[in-house]
C-alpha cells in the first residue's frame, strides 16, 4: 500500500459545485499512484470531466484539497505544473492555421524560456510526438484543414510532446477510428510502463478500458463507487448498478482479457 | 532569417511612406528636400542659406505631426485588431467589439452638444478627454458585466460589449436629435479625420501605443497558445484569466487613445490583421509587429490621398472602407477558390 504523500494525485473530502447550487462532485477520496493507467468510467453527467479539470487544476474544489506530488495544486506555479501535467480536454480549439508541426511544439512552451527559440531536444520530442501519432506527413498542413480524427491525434501528441510525469485525458479518442483509437491507447500504455507515467483517461468504451487499463475508477453521480483493479471492478452486478444495463463479462481464453457483452432485448421480442 | 527580412522591408516601406508623404501636397517638396530637413532637425545642424523658408515650417509644424499620427492610429488599431481576434478567438472582431468606440463616441459627444449650446467650458474640458473617458468607462463597464467567473470567455466578453455599445449608440441618438441642424459637427467626428493634428496628438498617441505595443509583444506566444482553447492554454501553463485581462485592457487602451485623437475610423482594425494573417500565417510573434507596420502605411497612404490627391478631403473612415474593401474581396474570394480545388 502506497501512502498519501507517494501518491501522484490525491483528493481527500472533494467537493464541487457550479454557482447555480448544484452539486456535481460529492466526497471524492481518491489515491493515484505513480506508473499506472487509469481508467475513469461512469454514465454520461456522472462528473467524470468535472473531476478531471479539479485534477487538472481547471477548476479549484468547493471543498477539500487536491494534491499532485504531495503538495496542494493550488500551491504550484502554472508553469511549473505544466512541466509536470499535461491534460487532453474535451473542448479544445483550433481556430487558427496553424501548422500541425506549430500546434505539437506548442506543447513544448513551458520548456522553453519566454523569447528562446526551441532548443533541439525540443525539436526532438515534437518529431517524436508526431511520429508516435502517425501524422508526420501531416506536419505542413494546417490544423483547420485536418479531419476530426486527425485533430484529436495532433491534440494528443501535443500532450504526449509536453513529456510530463503525469497526463490527464478526456474523451481523447472519442473521434477515432478503431486503429488510431488502439493505437493512441497503446502508445500511452507504452509510456506507462516505459516511463513511470501516470495517466488517467476518462474512457466511454469498457471494453477499451478493460483492454488498456490498470485499474479503474468507477463514478456515478458525483461519487465514487468503486477504484480497483480492472478484473476486480468489471463485474456484471457494476455495470448494471452503474450503467443499468445488462453487461456480460467473459474472459478471453488465450490472452485472458476481460471482454464486455451487452444484453439486449430487441422491440420485436419484449 | 525571414522574419528579420520581413521586417526590415517593412521598416523601409513605412520610412518610404513618412518620407513620401510628408513630401505631397499643395506644396510638393521632393524626398530629398524632406530629409534633408528631417535631418537637420535631428542633428541641428543648419539647412544650406539657399533653402526655401517654408520648407521646414511645412514640414514639421503641419505635415509630419499628422503622417505620424495617422501612422501611430493605424498602427495601434491593427495591432489592437489582431489581439482582439487571438483572443476572442474569433476573426469577426475588430478593436471596437467590446463597444470602445461608442464610448469613446459619446464622452467626444457629450462635449460637442455642450459646446453646440453654446456652453463655455474650461480649457482642459477638450474632445479628446471626454472620448477617452467615455472609452475607459464602457471598457470597465463591460468588464464589470463580463465578471470573471468563466476567465472572461469570448461569448460573454463579446455579449457585454453588444449590450454596453447599443446603450451608448442610444444615448449618441440622443444627443444628435437634441444638437438638430448642427448635427453634422458630431457626424464628422464620428467619421474620423486627422485635420490639424498636432506635435501633442502625436505623443499622446505614442504615450500609449508604444508601451501597449511592447506589453502585446511581451505575451504574443501565449496569444498563440492561448489558440487552442483556454483550458489547453492553462494546461500549458499560461494564467488564462490573467493574460487575457492584460491583452483586452492594453488592446482597449490603444483603441481608446486612437479613437479619441482621431475619431473613429473603421476597416483598418478588422482587415489588416485578417489580410496579414493570411498572408503571413498566425503567430502573433510576426503577425503583431507586421500589423503595427501594415496599419501605419495603410493609414498613412489612406490619408495622404485623401489629403493631396483627392480636389477635396474625404473623411479617412470612408476612404479606407472605400479602397481597402473591394482589395479585401478580391483577396477573399481568390482565396475561397483556392481553398475548394
Amino acid at each position: 500500500m502506497i501512502s498519501w504523500a507517494e501518491s501522484v494525485f490525491s483528493i481527500r473530502e472533494g467537493w464541487f459545485g457550479y454557482r447555480d447550487g448544484k452539486t456535481v462532485l460529492q466526497d471524492i477520496n481518491l489515491s493515484l499512484n505513480p506508473g499506472t493507467f487509469y481508467g475513469l468510467i461512469g454514465p454520461n453527467g456522472s462528473g467524470k470531466t468535472t473531476l478531471l479539470d479539479l485534477l487538472a487544476s481547471t477548476i479549484q474544489p468547493d471543498k477539500g484539497t487536491v494534491l499532485f506530488r504531495g503538495k496542494p495544486l493550488a500551491a504550484y506555479r502554472r508553469q511549473e505544473l505544466a512541466r509536470m501535467l499535461a491534460f487532453v480536454p474535451q473542448d479544445f480549439a483550433l481556430g487558427f492555421e496553424y501548422t500541425v508541426f506549430d500546434v505539437v511544439l506548442m506543447g513544448r512552451h513551458p520548456h522553453i524560456p519566454r523569447f528562446s527559440s526551441p532548443a533541439a531536444k525540443d525539436l526532438d520530442r515534437v518529431e517524436e510526438a508526431l511520429a508516435l501519432m502517425d501524422i508526420t506527413q501531416l506536419r505542413d498542413r494546417a490544423v483547420t484543414r485536418l479531419s476530426g480524427g486527425e485533430k484529436q491525434r495532433v491534440i494528443v501528441a501535443r500532450a504526449l510532446a509536453q513529456d510530463t510525469q503525469a497526463l490527464i485525458l478526456d474523451e481523447a479518442t472519442s473521434n477515432l477510428d478503431i486503429r488510431h483509437t488502439i493505437e493512441i491507447m497503446r502508445v500511452v500504455s507504452d509510456r506507462v510502463r516505459q516511463k513511470g507515467m501516470t495517466v488517467i483517461a476518462a474512457i466511454h468504451d469498457l471494453n477499451l478500458a478493460a483492454a488498456f487499463c490498470d485499474e479503474l475508477v468507477v463514478l456515478k453521480a458525483g461519487s465514487v463507487v468503486t477504484q480497483g483493479a480492472v478484473r476486480d471492478v468489471l463485474t456484471n452486478p457494476l455495470i448494471r448498478e452503474v450503467f443499468a444495463v445488462d453487461g456480460h463479462i467473459r474472459v478471453h481464453p488465450e490472452t485472458m482479457a476481460l471482454g464486455i457483452d451487452y444484453v439486449f432485448k430487441k422491440e420485436a421480442d419484449l | 532569417m525571414r522574419p528579420v527580412l520581413l521586417f526590415t522591408f517593412l521598416s523601409v516601406l513605412l520610412a518610404a511612406a513618412v518620407i513620401l508623404a510628408t513630401g505631397m501636397g499643395f506644396l510638393q517638396i521632393s524626398p530629398s528636400e524632406v530629409l534633408q530637413v528631417i535631418v537637420s532637425k535631428i542633428t541641428g545642424k543648419a539647412l544650406p542659406e539657399t533653402f526655401n523658408t517654408v520648407f521646414p515650417v511645412v514640414i514639421m509644424d503641419i505635415r509630419l505631426p499628422r503622417i505620424l499620427t495617422s501612422a501611430l492610429v493605424g498602427g495601434g488599431l491593427a495591432v489592437s485588431g489582431a489581439v482582439f481576434q487571438a483572443i476572442l478567438l474569433n476573426p469577426l472582431a475588430d478593436p471596437y467589439t467590446l463597444g470602445i468606440s461608442s464610448g469613446a463616441a459619446f464622452g467626444a459627444s457629450l462635449v460637442l452638444i455642450l459646446t453646440i449650446f453654446g456652453i463655455s467650458l474650461p480649457p482642459w474640458v477638450s474632445v479628446p478627454l471626454f472620448a477617452f473617458s467615455g472609452a475607459i468607462g464602457t471598457l470597465i463597464a463591460v468588464f464589470i458585466l463580463a465578471s470573471p467567473h468563466d476567465n472572461y470567455s469570448s461569448n460573454t466578453l463579446i455579449l457585454s460589449g453588444v449590450i454596453v455599445a447599443s446603450i451608448l449608440s442610444a444615448g449618441i441618438g440622443f444627443i444628435k436629435y437634441l444638437a438638430n441642424e448642427k448635427v453634422g459637427i458630431i457626424i464628422f467626428w464620428l467619421m474620423g479625420s486627422f485635420v490639424g493634428k498636432s506635435w501633442t496628438d502625436m505623443t499622446l498617441a505614442l504615450s500609449i501605443t508604444l508601451p501597449g505595443l511592447f506589453v502585446i509583444l511581451y505575451f504574443s506566444r501565449d496569444l498563440n497558445i492561448m489558440a487552442l482553447g483556454a483550458r489547453t492554454a492553462a494546461s500549458l501553463g499560461i494564467e488564462t484569466g490573467k493574460t487575457r485581462k492584460i491583452l483586452l485592457v492594453w488592446a482597449s487602451l490603444i483603441t481608446a487613445i486612437c479613437v479619441s485623437v482621431s475619431g473613429i475610423i473603421g476597416f483598418v482594425g478588422l482587415i489588416v490583421p485578417h489580410f496579414l494573417r493570411l498572408l503571413l500565417g498566425p503567430d502573433n510573434r510576426i503577425l503583431i509587429p507586421a500589423c503595427f507596420f501594415g496599419g501605419a502605411i495603410l493609414l498613412i497612404s489612406a490619408d495622404t490621398i485623401s489629403r493631396a490627391i483627392l480636389p477635396s478631403e474625404l473623411p479617412i473612415g470612408v476612404l479606407t472602407s472605400l479602397i481597402g474593401g473591394p482589395f479585401f474581396c478580391y483577396i477573399f474570394r481568390k482565396r475561397q477558390w483556392r481553398g475548394q480545388r
